[in-house]
Protein backbone atom coordinates (compact mmCIF):
# COMPACT_ATOMS: atom_id res chain seq x y z
CA UNK A 1 0.00 0.00 0.00
CA UNK A 2 1.62 2.98 -1.01
CA UNK A 3 2.03 6.23 1.31
CA UNK A 4 0.15 8.28 -0.92
CA UNK A 5 -3.20 5.49 -0.35
CA UNK A 6 -2.41 5.58 3.67
CA UNK A 7 -2.55 9.15 3.90
CA UNK A 8 -5.82 9.06 1.87
CA UNK A 9 -7.17 6.44 4.07
CA UNK A 10 -6.05 8.42 7.50
CA UNK A 11 -8.12 11.68 5.62
CA UNK A 12 -11.36 10.29 5.08
CA UNK A 13 -11.43 8.35 8.59
CA UNK A 14 -10.83 11.60 10.21
CA UNK A 15 -13.08 12.83 7.84
CA UNK A 16 -15.60 10.60 9.12
CA UNK A 17 -14.78 11.55 12.61
CA UNK A 18 -15.60 15.24 11.66
CA UNK A 19 -18.96 14.07 10.99
CA UNK A 20 -19.62 11.86 13.58
CA UNK A 21 -18.04 12.78 16.89
CA UNK A 22 -18.84 9.80 18.90
CA UNK A 23 -16.50 8.10 16.18
CA UNK A 24 -13.50 9.61 17.72
CA UNK A 25 -12.33 7.26 19.73
CA UNK A 26 -13.95 3.97 17.69
CA UNK A 27 -11.57 2.36 15.05
CA UNK A 28 -12.83 2.83 11.71
CA UNK A 29 -11.73 -0.22 8.71
CA UNK A 30 -12.36 0.49 4.87
CA UNK A 31 -14.80 -2.70 5.54
CA UNK A 32 -17.02 -0.90 7.71
CA UNK A 33 -20.29 0.74 6.27
CA UNK A 34 -20.79 4.02 6.97
CA UNK A 35 -24.91 3.39 8.04
CA UNK A 36 -24.48 -0.20 9.20
CA UNK A 37 -22.01 -0.42 11.53
CA UNK A 38 -20.42 3.59 11.73
CA UNK A 39 -24.48 4.93 12.30
CA UNK A 40 -23.92 7.43 9.51
CA UNK A 41 -27.42 9.03 8.58
CA UNK A 42 -28.67 10.62 4.79
CA UNK A 43 -27.88 14.38 6.29
CA UNK A 44 -24.17 13.11 7.71
CA UNK A 45 -23.58 11.28 4.73
CA UNK A 46 -24.10 14.93 2.61
CA UNK A 47 -21.75 16.63 5.08
CA UNK A 48 -19.24 13.98 4.62
CA UNK A 49 -19.64 14.54 0.81
CA UNK A 50 -19.21 17.40 0.72
CA UNK A 51 -16.04 17.74 2.94
CA UNK A 52 -14.47 14.71 0.78
CA UNK A 53 -15.27 16.77 -2.49
CA UNK A 54 -13.13 19.45 -0.39
CA UNK A 55 -10.32 17.85 0.66
CA UNK A 56 -9.91 15.64 -2.53
CA UNK A 57 -10.97 17.41 -4.75
CA UNK A 58 -14.18 17.39 -7.72
CA UNK A 59 -13.12 13.50 -8.63
CA UNK A 60 -15.60 12.10 -6.02
CA UNK A 61 -19.31 12.60 -7.29
CA UNK A 62 -21.69 11.84 -4.48
CA UNK A 63 -24.53 11.86 -6.33
CA UNK A 64 -23.68 8.96 -8.18
CA UNK A 65 -21.97 7.30 -5.73
CA UNK A 66 -25.10 7.40 -3.10
CA UNK A 67 -27.07 6.23 -6.54
CA UNK A 68 -25.11 2.59 -6.54
CA UNK A 69 -25.53 2.39 -2.46
CA UNK A 70 -27.16 -1.11 -3.07
CA UNK A 71 -23.69 -2.22 -4.72
CA UNK A 72 -21.44 -0.97 -1.93
CA UNK A 73 -23.44 -0.64 0.86
CA UNK A 74 -21.99 2.74 1.96
CA UNK A 75 -18.55 0.58 2.43
CA UNK A 76 -15.76 3.12 3.40
CA UNK A 77 -13.40 1.68 0.62
CA UNK A 78 -16.01 2.44 -1.96
CA UNK A 79 -15.33 5.93 -1.43
CA UNK A 80 -11.70 5.45 -2.24
CA UNK A 81 -12.90 3.46 -5.04
CA UNK A 82 -14.41 6.67 -6.51
CA UNK A 83 -11.92 9.32 -8.38
CA UNK A 84 -10.59 10.42 -5.28
CA UNK B 1 -18.97 31.36 17.45
CA UNK B 2 -20.39 34.32 20.09
CA UNK B 3 -20.90 37.00 18.06
CA UNK B 4 -22.47 38.57 14.73
CA UNK B 5 -20.13 40.55 13.65
CA UNK B 6 -18.58 38.97 10.32
CA UNK B 7 -21.35 36.63 9.80
CA UNK B 8 -22.90 36.07 5.94
CA UNK B 9 -26.49 36.99 5.69
CA UNK B 10 -28.46 36.73 2.44
CA UNK B 11 -31.67 38.51 2.24
CA UNK B 12 -33.83 37.67 -0.22
CA UNK B 13 -36.45 40.59 -1.79
CA UNK B 14 -34.06 42.81 -0.17
CA UNK B 15 -34.65 45.92 -1.97
CA UNK B 16 -37.84 47.29 -0.30
CA UNK B 17 -40.10 46.70 2.42
CA UNK B 18 -39.35 44.40 5.04
CA UNK B 19 -36.31 43.11 3.18
CA UNK B 20 -34.93 46.12 3.05
CA UNK B 21 -35.16 46.92 6.78
CA UNK B 22 -33.72 43.24 8.23
CA UNK B 23 -31.17 44.08 5.61
CA UNK B 24 -30.36 47.43 7.34
CA UNK B 25 -30.35 46.15 10.71
CA UNK B 26 -28.91 43.25 10.00
CA UNK B 27 -25.60 44.98 8.47
CA UNK B 28 -25.92 47.49 11.90
CA UNK B 29 -25.83 44.56 13.68
CA UNK B 30 -22.52 43.74 11.89
CA UNK B 31 -23.06 41.39 9.61
CA UNK B 32 -22.29 41.12 6.05
CA UNK B 33 -25.12 41.59 3.89
CA UNK B 34 -25.97 40.11 0.54
CA UNK B 35 -28.93 41.90 -0.61
CA UNK B 36 -31.22 40.08 -3.27
CA UNK B 37 -33.65 41.31 -5.94
CA UNK B 38 -35.10 40.57 -8.58
CA UNK B 39 -36.35 43.76 -10.79
CA UNK B 40 -35.87 46.97 -8.87
CA UNK B 41 -31.97 47.79 -8.79
CA UNK B 42 -32.21 51.42 -8.07
CA UNK B 43 -34.35 50.78 -4.78
CA UNK B 44 -31.83 47.49 -4.22
CA UNK B 45 -28.75 50.57 -4.95
CA UNK B 46 -30.45 53.23 -2.67
CA UNK B 47 -30.42 50.37 0.26
CA UNK B 48 -26.92 49.23 -0.34
CA UNK B 49 -25.65 53.51 -0.25
CA UNK B 50 -27.67 54.26 2.96
CA UNK B 51 -25.74 50.45 4.45
CA UNK B 52 -22.56 51.87 3.32
CA UNK B 53 -22.96 55.36 4.26
CA UNK B 54 -23.73 53.74 7.90
CA UNK B 55 -20.27 51.93 7.51
CA UNK B 56 -22.24 48.61 6.73
CA UNK B 57 -20.91 45.92 4.20
CA UNK B 58 -23.33 45.03 1.81
CA UNK B 59 -23.53 43.53 -1.51
CA UNK B 60 -26.10 43.32 -4.65
CA UNK B 61 -27.27 40.38 -5.92
CA UNK B 62 -29.95 40.56 -9.28
CA UNK B 63 -32.00 36.91 -9.34
CA UNK B 64 -35.08 35.61 -9.25
CA UNK B 65 -34.75 33.19 -6.43
CA UNK B 66 -38.25 30.64 -7.66
CA UNK B 67 -35.63 29.75 -10.64
CA UNK B 68 -33.66 26.95 -9.73
CA UNK B 69 -30.39 28.36 -12.05
CA UNK B 70 -31.04 31.39 -10.45
CA UNK B 71 -30.37 30.57 -6.74
CA UNK B 72 -27.90 28.07 -7.99
CA UNK B 73 -25.52 31.21 -8.98
CA UNK B 74 -25.79 33.31 -5.95
CA UNK B 75 -25.44 30.94 -3.58
CA UNK B 76 -21.99 29.83 -5.54
CA UNK B 77 -21.08 33.33 -5.95
CA UNK B 78 -21.83 33.87 -1.85
CA UNK B 79 -19.96 30.96 -0.77
CA UNK B 80 -17.03 31.40 -3.30
CA UNK B 81 -16.77 34.99 -1.93
CA UNK B 82 -16.76 34.03 1.80
CA UNK B 83 -16.29 30.33 2.37
CA UNK B 84 -19.45 30.68 4.64
CA UNK B 85 -23.49 31.85 4.96
CA UNK B 86 -24.47 31.65 8.52
CA UNK B 87 -28.16 33.67 7.75
CA UNK B 88 -30.80 32.94 4.78
CA UNK B 89 -33.94 35.46 5.18
CA UNK B 90 -36.05 33.74 2.52
CA UNK B 91 -38.53 37.57 2.81
CA UNK B 92 -39.01 37.53 -1.21
CA UNK B 93 -43.17 36.89 -1.49
CA UNK B 94 -45.79 38.62 -4.00
CA UNK B 95 -49.81 38.98 -3.57
CA UNK B 96 -51.34 38.82 -6.46
CA UNK B 97 -55.20 38.36 -4.60
CA UNK B 98 -57.85 36.64 -7.11
CA UNK B 99 -61.36 34.99 -5.79
CA UNK B 100 -60.71 31.41 -6.81
CA UNK B 101 -63.10 30.81 -9.31
CA UNK B 102 -61.82 34.04 -11.36
CA UNK B 103 -57.87 32.88 -10.53
CA UNK B 104 -55.67 31.55 -13.29
CA UNK B 105 -53.39 28.62 -13.36
CA UNK B 106 -50.59 30.66 -13.87
CA UNK B 107 -51.81 33.48 -10.90
CA UNK B 108 -51.90 30.38 -8.52
CA UNK B 109 -48.51 28.99 -9.84
CA UNK B 110 -46.70 32.35 -10.15
CA UNK B 111 -47.53 33.30 -5.88
CA UNK B 112 -46.97 29.30 -5.33
CA UNK B 113 -43.57 29.40 -7.10
CA UNK B 114 -42.18 32.55 -5.31
CA UNK B 115 -43.44 32.69 -1.76
CA UNK B 116 -42.98 28.89 -1.25
CA UNK B 117 -40.74 27.33 -4.32
CA UNK B 118 -38.23 29.88 -3.59
CA UNK B 119 -37.51 29.05 -0.21
CA UNK B 120 -37.37 25.36 -0.72
CA UNK B 121 -34.70 26.89 -3.14
CA UNK B 122 -32.62 28.71 -1.07
CA UNK B 123 -32.68 26.24 1.92
CA UNK B 124 -31.50 23.53 -0.42
CA UNK B 125 -28.60 25.61 -1.63
CA UNK B 126 -27.09 26.91 1.67
CA UNK B 127 -28.16 23.98 4.07
CA UNK B 128 -24.77 22.11 2.68
CA UNK B 129 -22.77 25.09 3.53
CA UNK B 130 -24.73 25.77 6.99
CA UNK B 131 -24.24 21.52 8.18
CA UNK B 132 -20.11 22.56 7.08
CA UNK B 133 -20.20 25.04 8.99
CA UNK B 134 -22.30 23.44 12.17
CA UNK B 135 -23.82 26.91 12.72
CA UNK B 136 -26.91 28.45 10.66
CA UNK B 137 -30.24 30.37 10.75
CA UNK B 138 -32.97 30.01 8.19
CA UNK B 139 -35.75 32.77 8.63
CA UNK B 140 -39.00 32.62 6.49
CA UNK B 141 -41.25 35.03 6.29
CA UNK B 142 -44.82 34.27 6.49
CA UNK B 143 -47.75 36.07 7.17
CA UNK B 144 -50.60 36.29 9.37
CA UNK B 145 -52.96 35.49 6.69
CA UNK B 146 -52.42 32.12 7.21
CA UNK B 147 -54.35 31.83 10.52
CA UNK B 148 -56.87 35.27 9.33
CA UNK B 149 -57.10 35.44 5.11
CA UNK B 150 -58.88 37.72 3.77
CA UNK B 151 -61.33 36.43 0.78
CA UNK B 152 -59.35 36.18 -2.27
CA UNK B 153 -56.18 35.38 -0.37
CA UNK B 154 -56.20 31.18 -1.47
CA UNK B 155 -53.15 31.24 -3.39
CA UNK B 156 -51.10 33.81 -0.84
CA UNK B 157 -52.16 32.30 1.92
CA UNK B 158 -51.60 28.59 1.80
CA UNK B 159 -48.05 29.68 0.10
CA UNK B 160 -47.50 30.88 3.32
CA UNK B 161 -49.21 28.02 5.19
CA UNK B 162 -47.05 25.74 3.19
CA UNK B 163 -43.91 28.22 3.91
CA UNK B 164 -45.02 27.27 7.74
CA UNK B 165 -45.28 23.43 7.35
CA UNK B 166 -41.83 23.65 5.45
CA UNK B 167 -40.12 25.69 8.58
CA UNK B 168 -41.41 23.02 10.38
CA UNK B 169 -40.25 20.23 8.66
CA UNK B 170 -36.47 21.65 7.67
CA UNK B 171 -36.08 22.51 11.45
CA UNK B 172 -36.93 18.53 12.08
CA UNK B 173 -34.63 17.58 9.50
CA UNK B 174 -31.21 19.79 9.96
CA UNK B 175 -31.52 20.91 13.31
CA UNK B 176 -29.11 19.06 14.91
CA UNK B 177 -26.33 19.81 12.64
CA UNK B 178 -26.85 23.68 14.63
CA UNK B 179 -28.95 24.65 12.06
CA UNK B 180 -32.45 27.11 13.15
CA UNK B 181 -35.27 27.31 11.04
CA UNK B 182 -37.86 29.23 11.94
CA UNK B 183 -40.54 31.58 10.50
CA UNK B 184 -42.00 35.06 11.31
CA UNK B 185 -45.49 36.13 10.70
CA UNK B 186 -46.09 40.24 9.94
CA UNK B 187 -49.73 41.09 10.84
CA UNK B 188 -50.32 44.58 8.35
CA UNK B 189 -47.55 46.13 7.53
CA UNK B 190 -47.11 48.92 5.42
CA UNK B 191 -45.07 48.28 2.22
CA UNK B 192 -45.19 48.36 -1.57
CA UNK B 193 -46.64 44.95 -1.35
CA UNK B 194 -49.57 45.85 0.58
CA UNK B 195 -50.11 49.14 -0.36
CA UNK B 196 -53.35 48.17 -2.47
CA UNK B 197 -54.63 46.61 0.57
CA UNK B 198 -53.94 49.59 3.44
CA UNK B 199 -55.86 52.11 0.84
CA UNK B 200 -58.54 49.69 0.92
CA UNK B 201 -58.66 49.31 4.66
CA UNK B 202 -59.43 53.48 5.44
CA UNK B 203 -59.10 55.09 8.06
CA UNK B 204 -56.81 53.57 11.04
CA UNK B 205 -57.47 52.34 14.21
CA UNK B 206 -55.11 53.93 16.63
CA UNK B 207 -54.99 50.91 18.90
CA UNK B 208 -53.98 48.39 15.79
CA UNK B 209 -51.75 50.45 13.88
CA UNK B 210 -50.39 49.22 10.45
CA UNK B 211 -46.97 48.19 11.38
CA UNK B 212 -43.87 49.64 10.11
CA UNK B 213 -41.14 47.40 8.31
CA UNK B 214 -38.43 48.21 10.83
CA UNK B 215 -41.07 46.72 13.13
CA UNK B 216 -39.83 43.31 12.09
CA UNK B 217 -35.77 43.57 11.75
CA UNK B 218 -35.69 43.13 15.67
CA UNK B 219 -37.04 39.94 15.56
CA UNK B 220 -35.37 38.72 12.27
CA UNK B 221 -31.88 40.25 14.43
CA UNK B 222 -32.32 38.32 17.24
CA UNK B 223 -33.41 34.98 15.18
CA UNK B 224 -30.73 34.98 13.61
CA UNK B 225 -28.25 35.64 16.54
CA UNK B 226 -26.80 32.96 19.27
CA UNK B 227 -29.58 33.79 21.64
CA UNK B 228 -32.32 32.16 19.74
CA UNK B 229 -30.43 28.60 19.69
CA UNK B 230 -33.22 26.95 21.79
CA UNK B 231 -36.12 28.20 19.40
CA UNK B 232 -36.92 25.86 16.61
CA UNK B 233 -39.16 25.43 14.21
CA UNK B 234 -41.48 27.89 15.46
CA UNK B 235 -43.79 30.97 13.94
CA UNK B 236 -43.28 34.23 15.45
CA UNK B 237 -46.26 36.61 14.72
CA UNK B 238 -45.50 40.30 14.77
CA UNK B 239 -48.11 41.91 14.19
CA UNK B 240 -49.03 44.80 17.28
CA UNK B 241 -51.87 42.08 18.55
CA UNK B 242 -54.08 42.03 16.22
CA UNK B 243 -54.49 38.32 15.69
CA UNK B 244 -55.46 38.61 19.36
CA UNK B 245 -57.96 41.65 19.32
CA UNK B 246 -59.19 40.13 16.65
CA UNK B 247 -60.56 37.34 18.30
CA UNK B 248 -61.74 39.71 21.14
CA UNK B 249 -63.56 41.83 18.93
CA UNK B 250 -65.12 38.97 17.25
CA UNK B 251 -66.14 37.81 20.66
CA UNK B 252 -67.76 40.86 21.52
CA UNK B 253 -69.66 41.50 18.73
CA UNK B 254 -70.90 37.70 18.73
CA UNK B 255 -71.95 38.98 22.34
CA UNK B 256 -73.29 42.37 20.87
CA UNK B 257 -71.03 44.00 23.69
CA UNK B 258 -68.90 47.17 23.74
CA UNK B 259 -65.36 47.31 24.67
CA UNK B 260 -66.08 50.32 27.09
CA UNK B 261 -69.63 48.85 28.33
CA UNK B 262 -67.74 45.31 29.87
CA UNK B 263 -65.06 47.40 31.98
CA UNK B 264 -67.69 49.52 33.39
CA UNK B 265 -69.94 47.10 34.28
Amino acid sequence: MSIDTVDKQQKLFDLIRDVKPSLKDHPISLEDSLVENLGLDSLDIMQLARKIRRVFGNGFDPQQWVAKNREHRYLVGSILEQNV
Amino acid sequence: MTALSQRVAVVTGGSRGIGAAICRRLAADGLIVHLVYRSAHEMARQVADEIQASGGLVFLHQADVSVEADVRKLVDSVESQHGALHVLINNAGIIDDQLVEMMSLAQWERVIAVNLTSAFLMSRAVVPIMIDQGWGRIINLSSNSVRIPSAGQCAYAASKGGLEAFTRCLAVEVGRKGIRVNAIAPGAVKTDMTATLSAQSGAEDPNSRWGQPSDLAGIAAFLSSDDADYIQGQTITVDGGRLVMRQRASKRKAEGKDYVEQRTK
